[in-house]
């Protein structure tokens, strides 16, 4: 079971924010999944090992080669807000 | 009959043998839209114009006596998750509103490269989760054979726009059955091919451990002509594999005699729909009568796979979106005061309900001290899934079960209950935690006139033999000339 204390702070490592009434939905419908997930708990794991990835396959490699970007100007438009080669930011400090 | 009636191999016959123009073709899957689309809401952005201009250089091409692929002139839709350069990509939800990517994605440029006219993007859940494309941002798409009904999910308005014939097949992609579930329940064919067979470059994030692009088509040739035209290594994306793509169309065979069709028990169970059960049985009979040999299979650990894949599914999505920050693209909430407001405020102004719940569940199984009891336990069960499934292809060469617990359900029917939701996923979930391919085609209709589907999974990169098996099924049977009145 999760309380609305941890729910208020996953929120807050996944930057996002709810209204109160929310937050409550919320921890409602997450313990609601979570029990239902807690099935995994009557297998025993201990010696099995963990699957990330289906296919078994090295990392491919290739060379570190400098190119130029042909799409800049483009990529810059679809900032929200952006000046000469930056993308401008409400001020930090 | 109409030009739009006919299924994409006939279609390109046609064009081959000069018997229309792809400009005729076009405008009569966009005559088609203009006429059903109000009643549908597949679309979340048409390109008309753009289907036109295609349209007339493959015809220009074709005067001119040049050789054409063989998807040349063919209209086509393509789910609002491929980024397509150029031309909006939502991935239907707010925070990426008016987001127009700078690139084609692989599978695009394939479909490029071949000539294919584009009809538009098609309607999906936000970000590819859900089950019924009731979380998109801009519309409810609805069930051509029903319209109080949805057309399932993730990929539902590339289902529905197939089944209303408003394009002669569309790209979807599946990360827990969003191909194959929308198709079953809107009478089409959706094949997931096995994780890696087609690159994922270019297709918005949702599990990368998961997700696949594959085909949504009227019939399961057109299904092998597709797939053929995406398949292959991409060095674009590193999780692509390099293995050579067999010609798909060869597998097209009457034949089974022989062939082992394995049955999961565990995939008819009680309380399912009945008229679900009995026309997957029949399947199962006729698959018999036509000299498979029926197998009983056991996949002892299928009751596991929903809790397993809304660990993995989630934690993998709170990373991959942790990207849609405000910054460099897509909505950017103007109340922030500072850059830590900018984060939290566009995120939580840009993102639907859903999304938030999946960001936060997987934010949670990932977060320190819940790691191992959440995360790492489901990994080790998605071992165990895969086992099963080893196992059961000693014995079997592919295997039958239902798509989905039930036939399209209403609109509005489990919005309110996320468990309930995710349990409509609960056959085709574990294909993508095995890395399977698996393929969902029409195997009957409920009393009510609703379609049913029946899914094939075979071992990966087998492909061929999902094709072969369904194909075989298809010829014998008659599910696919019966076609929604809309």
């Amino acid at each position: 079971m999760i309380d609305k204390k941890t729910v208020t702070s996953v929120a807050k490592l996944a930057r996002l924010e709810f209204p109160e009434a929310q937050i409550d939905a919320f921890t409602d419908q997450l313990n609601q999944i979570l029990g239902h997930v807690e099935k995994l708990g009557e297998l025993d794991t201990k010696s099995i090992s963990a699957t990330s990835h289906t296919i078994e396959m090295e990392t491919p490699m290739r060379e570190d080669k400098v190119v130029e970007s042909e799409v800049f100007k483009q990529i810059l438009d679809q900032s929200p807000a952006h000046e000469d080669n930056f993308f401008v930011v409400p001020k930090v400090l | 009959m109409e030009l739009y009636e006919l299924t994409l191999s006939q279609a390109a016959e046609k064009l081959r043998n000069k018997e229309c123009s792809s400009v005729e073709l076009t405008e009569s899957a966009l005559k088609r839209i203009s006429e059903t689309e109000d009643k549908i809401g597949a679309y979340i952005t048409q390109t008309p114009e753009l289907a036109l201009e295609q349209a007339k250089k493959v015809d220009q091409k074709i005067a001119a006596g040049e050789k054409l692929a063989s998807l040349a002139g063919i209209p086509i839709g393509l789910k609002d998750i491929f980024v397509t350069k150029d031309i909006r990509t939502t991935c239907a939800s707010k925070i990426l509103e008016n987001f127009i990517p700078p690139y084609d994605g692989t599978a695009v440029s394939k479909l490029k490269a071949q000539e294919i006219v584009l009809t538009g993007k098609l309607n999906m859940d936000e970000f590819a989760m859900g089950s019924s494309t009731e979380t998109s941002f801009f519309k409810q798409t609805k069930n051509p054979w029903n319209l109080e009904c949805i057309p399932g999910g993730s990929s539902g308005g590339s289902a529905a726009s197939v089944a209303a014939d408003q394009c002669f097949a569309s790209l979807g992609t599946d990360t827990g059955g969003s191909i194959r579930q929308p198709a079953a329940l809107t009478g089409i064919v959706g094949l997931k091919p096995t994780y890696g067979r087609v690159s994922r470059y270019g297709v918005i994030a949702f599990a990368s451990s998961l997700d696949q692009v594959g085909p949504m088509t009227k019939d399961v040739r057109d299904s092998a002509l597709l797939l053929q035209a995406i398949a292959g290594h991409d060095p674009l994306d590193s999780t692509s594999v390099p293995k050579e793509v067999p010609n798909y169309s060869e597998f097209l065979q009457n034949d089974v005699k022989g062939l082992k069709v394995g049955v999961p028990k565990e995939y008819f169970i009680d309380g399912m729909d009945a008229e679900v059960k009995n026309a997957v049985e029949a399947a199962i009979k006729k698959y018999e009568e036509m000299g498979a040999q029926i197998v009983e299979v056991s996949l002892p650990h299928t009751e596991y796979a929903v809790s397993t894949y809304y660990i993995l599914a989630p934690a993998e999505a709170s990373s991959n979106l942790a990207r849609y920050d405000g910054i460099r693209y897509g909505y950017r909430s103007t109340e922030a005061k500072n850059l830590h407001e900018t984060f939290i405020k566009s995120r939580s102004e840009g993102f639907g309900d859903e999304v938030k719940r999946r960001i936060m569940l997987g934010t949670f199984v990932l977060s320190a001290g819940y790691y191992d009891a959440y995360y790492l336990k489901a990994q080790k069960v998605r071992t165990l899934i895969r086992q099963d499934f080893e196992q059961a292809f000693q014995k079997a060469d592919v295997l039958i079960t239902p798509t989905s617990p039930s036939a399209a359900f209403k609109l509005g029917e489990k919005t309110q209950d996320p468990v309930q939701m995710y349990l409509s996923d609960i056959f085709t979930i574990n294909v993508n935690l095995a890395g399977l391919p698996g393929m969902s085609l029409p195997c009957g209709f409920t009393k009510s006139g609703l379609p049913i589907g029946m899914q094939l999974i075979a071992p990966a990169f087998e492909e061929g033999r999902l094709l072969h098996a369904a194909y075989a099924y298809e010829q014998a049977t008659d599910w696919k000339t019966r076609r929604p009145s809309l």
